[in-house]
């Protein structure tokens, strides 16, 4: 409304100054010509009537002079010629009138005498005086009258004439003003309601239409290129807000604009869905509210609350984290809002960390539990790359080279590890083919002992890391012991009596049996002694053989001798296998030494107390003139002893099936190859999962005490091992057990421990 | 009559042996560590000496050497309760034979005394 009236104003006020000015011109214009018109006309009035009084004045110089009245009346006539001229006076000096000339019709009123000027203007006329001189000495005047009234008259026409011509002229002026004013005030007037359209639509997109090249042309241009530059960075503005916007609400933290009055001033969506804040509480914009209904997720509300007033005092960057029930972690970056220099309030931007911050915590503690599990790992582990330098180095290999991990690392691994040296071969294939390279009990000598290493070298091919994992296993205590095992399990199998205490029983043998010896000698003995004791006790030796032998003194002594020799025989028997067999590699025949063992086994005393052997029913199945067979006969008898004492245990266990009697199926045959020997119980046999584990060090199921579990294994350690067979078992639960050894006729040594 | 030297630290062993060996006749002296026997050996004189081979303080094996210093022709048998026992390579080269080591307890003694003479003869020569 107030731009149009703005706008009328503008286009009135236009016309107006423009008829203004015009009117003004005109008017000005006229009255100038005018006034300078009249001014002429009058002056040529007033020469015209002095020059026509001069000449009157000279005509008439005679008459006067001769005082001759006619003439001068006379003279006066000619006025007439012309007709403005309407009274004309000849005077004497003294003032008197001479001649007179008066125009039809004229009346004449009483004139005033022109002043020294010669002339006077009245309205309707105008009077001339005009001295006559002769020789210098006045003698009369003429005084012309001329008629103005007609002047006058034209005059007064003129001036109507001219004033409607003005006022036509105005008109005309004016509707050409309005027309044309509007080759000026159109485009101001469209530039204002451009102007104000944008300014009510806030639509800065529209222009504003240019007329011509002049300066409103130019303002037009100005103003359409400001509005381009306003348009240019409103957009720019608007795409910024929405940027923002979209930034704000795209990222995955919750964020919260609190302003400098500690209201709510923006927050995402996040940051409603992390804290769950119900649309009521937001909707108040009350940060108190808001913190009561946050805070009853946090773990410890009051340390919360107390950070939060501290934050709000502060300017300064914060970057902590808040625990929330169930195990949840916020991080919190809050920082103060400047503008201008100013803060004006503070952004406060929320993660959700707890998975990271668990992913973390278990990749941590995987990391560590992995270099725990490897640094406590008994064995040397080093990785290495394809040029065999260490990148890990576990303390095992550590404590064992007294190299740390960090001065390992680089360097090459067979001079961290001597023993390697001699396995580059291995590395080499295991890194090249990407073979797993294992090596048992590789024989080592360091400076004091021999040494044994078992060495596995698996390639590495994960995530483009190439090389290879050594591990090193000091296995000189493992080798020992299998040999002990061997040589302990010996004097377990024979009874439970140590190859010491054997030898220990050979002295009281001796004690009785030579003992014996000389009891028998000096009872029976031809001897001179016993004569000579005799005598002296007076009795005849010759009685006392015949006591004796009717006594049976004589049997009785040998009856003790042959015991005492039975007794020297298992001793034997028990110090064999109590020797420390390095290498007695010789053929024997299996069936006997089989038959041996049964006897052995059956003089057993520690045996015999629990099952008697003479009660087992035996039964040979020998193929005749079997191969003999190279091996070392007290190991495997050993395995023999093994076998029949665990099929006795077998078939005397309480729930052994008692509905037959204790029968052993001993079996020896033969092939190209190999004897094969066969012990066959029928006791109460194994399950599945039993027999598959039988030879496995310290598998038993026997009591403490009753078995070690390691007879089998034993058994299978001398066989496979010592002497390159095989032994398996055949059985199922409650229908005895077939334990079957296979032997190569020939010796194939397979390699322990080189 | 021949003079025996008999070491044992088993006292029934070393009775039976000096009894059995009085018996037949030899003169029998008894004592139950090698180093009594050095010191007896320092004062008289004996034809044989039977040796247990396990002995408290010095053994056997190592007596025969020392005694073989002191009196040269001495005799020995060695009697020893392990089956293993084989004669130290010093014994061998002083010309002990198979025959001179017993295994306790000795069931036929009449073997010991066929050695003894055996023995005894040589130290004669
Ligand atoms: N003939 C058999 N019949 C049934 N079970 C058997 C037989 N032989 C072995 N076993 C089973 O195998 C287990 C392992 O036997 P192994 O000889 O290795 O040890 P053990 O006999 O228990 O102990 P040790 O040999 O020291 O007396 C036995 O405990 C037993 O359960
Ligand atoms: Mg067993």
């Amino acid at each position: 409304m107030s731009a149009n009236v703005r706008k009328t104003s503008i286009r009135k006020r236009l016309v107006g100054l423009i008829m203004l000015i015009c009117t003004v011109a005109i008017l000005l214009a006229c009255s100038a010509f005018f006034s300078y018109s009249w001014l002429n006309l009058r002056s040529r009035q007033v020469r015209d009537l002095s020059t026509h009084a001069a000449l009157m004045a000279s005509t008439c110089q005679v008459a006067l002079a001769f005082d001759d009245a006619v003439d001068g009346s006379e003279a006066l006539t000619s006025l007439q010629a012309t007709p403005t001229t309407a009274y004309g006076l000849l005077m004497r000096p003294d003032g008197s009138s001479f001649a007179e000339y008066r125009r039809l019709g004229f009346a004449l009123s009483p004139q005033a005498r022109p002043d020294e000027t010669g002339f006077r203007f009245d309205s309707d006329w105008l009077v001339v005086e005009k001295a006559i001189l002769l020789n210098g000495e006045k003698i009369g005047s003429v005084f012309l009258q001329s008629d103005l009234s007609e002047l006058t008259a034209f005059y007064q026409q003129s001036a109507i004439t001219i004033f409607i011509i003005i006022v036509a002229v105005l008109l005309i002026i004016y509707v050409l003003t309005l027309r044309l004013q509007g080759v000026i005030s159109t485009p101001i007037a469209q530039l204002a309601q451009t102007a104000s359209q944008i300014s009510g639509a806030k639509d800065y997109s529209t222009r504003a239409q240019k007329h011509a090249n002049d300066e409103i042309g130019e303002l037009t241009d100005a103003f359409n290129d400001m509005l381009e530059q306003i348009e240019k960075r409103d957009q720019a503005l608007r795409q910024g807000a929405e940027l923002l916007r979209a930034t704000f609400e795209s990222t995955g933290d919750g964020l919260l604009v609190i302003d400098a009055t500690g209201k709510i001033a923006e927050y995402n969506d996040n940051f409603v869905k992390m804290w769950q804040i119900s649309e009521d509480v937001l909707a108040t914009g009350d940060i108190n509210k808001m913190i009561a209904s946050v805070s009853r997720e946090v773990l410890d509300p009051g340390g919360f609350k107390q950070k939060i007033e501290q934050l709000t005092q502060s300017d300064s960057e914060s970057i902590d984290e808040i625990t929330l029930k169930g195990d949840r972690v916020f991080e919190r970056v809050s920082c103060p809002l400047i503008m201008d220099g100013r803060a004006t309030g503070r952004v406060s931007s929320f993660r959700d960390v707890s998975e990271s911050k668990k992913a973390a915590h278990e990749l941590n503690s995987l990391r560590s539990l992995l270099s725990n599990v490897i640094d406590s790992m008994p064995s040397i582990i080093a990785s290495i790359d394809t040029e065999h330098r260490v990148l890990l180095w576990n303390r095992e290999a550590a404590i064992l080279t007294g190299v740390s991990p960090e001065q390992a690392k680089g360097r090459k691994l067979p001079s961290l590890l001597p023993q390697m040296s001699q396995q580059l071969e291995r590395l080499q294939e295991a890194i090249a083919q990407r073979n797993p390279q294992f090596k048992r009990a590789l024989p080592v000598e360091s400076d004091d002992q021999n040494r044994f290493w078992d060495l596995t070298i698996y390639p590495l091919v994960s995530n483009g890391v190439e090389g290879a994992v050594v591990r090193m296993d000091d296995v000189t205590e493992r080798v020992r012991i299998e040999e002990m095992m061997i040589q302990s399990e010996k004097m377990l199998s024979v009874g439970g009596l140590a190859a010491g205490m054997a030898h220990e029983l050979n002295n009281p043998l001796a004690g009785i049996l030579q003992n014996v010896q000389v009891l028998r000698n000096r009872l029976l003995g031809d001897l001179r002694a016993n004569q000579a004791a005799a005598n002296a006790c007076g009795i005849d030796l010759t009685a006392i053989a015949d006591y004796a032998a009717k006594r049976d003194l004589p049997q009785t002594i040998d009856t003790i001798l042959s015991s005492g020799k039975r007794a020297v025989r298992i001793i034997e028997n028990m110090l064999n296998f109590s020797q420390k067999s390095d290498d007695h590699f010789a053929a024997h025949d299996l069936a006997k030494l089989l038959d041996d063992t049964l006897e052995l086994a059956a003089n057993d005393y520690d045996m015999k107390k629990k099952y008697d052997f003479r009660k087992i029913e035996i039964a040979r199945h020998y193929q005749a003139d079997t191969p003999k067979v190279m091996c070392e006969s007290v190991k495997i008898q050993q395995v023999f002893l093994n076998l029949l004492k665990n099929g006795a245990q077998a078939m005397t266990a309480n729930n052994a099936p008692r509905r037959a009697r204790p029968r052993f199926d001993l079996r020896v045959s033969a092939d190209q190859e190999l004897v094969q020997v066969e012990v066959e119980d029928n006791g109460v046999g194994m399950d599945v999962d039993c027999a598959k584990r039988v030879f496995e060090p310290f598998f038993t199921t026997k009591e403490v005490g009753v078995g070690t579990g390691l007879g089998l294994s034993i058994s299978y350690f001398i066989i496979t091992e010592n002497h390159g067979g095989t032994i398996t078992v055949e059985t199922q639960p409650g229908k005895g057990a077939r334990f079957i050894v296979r032997l190569p006729q020939r010796r194939q040594l397979r390699e322990v421990a080189s | 009559m021949t003079r025996l030297l008999i070491i044992d630290d088993d006292l029934s062993v070393r009775q039976s042996f000096s009894r059995y060996l009085t018996d037949m006749e030899f003169e029998v002296v008894a004592v139950s560590s090698a180093e009594e026997g050095l010191a007896l050996l320092a004062h008289e004189s004996f034809q044989v000496a039977v040796v247990d081979v396990r002995l408290p303080g010095m053994d056997g094996d190592i007596f025969i050497p020392q005694a073989h210093e002191i009196q040269p022709l001495l005799g020995y048998i060695l009697v020893t309760g392990s089956a293993s026992y084989q004669p130290s390579a010093s014994l061998v080269k002083m010309g002990m034979q198979p025959s001179q080591v017993f295994r306790k307890p000795i069931l036929e003694m009449e073997s010991l005394v066929v050695a003894i003479n055996k023995v005894a003869a040589r130290g004669k020569e």
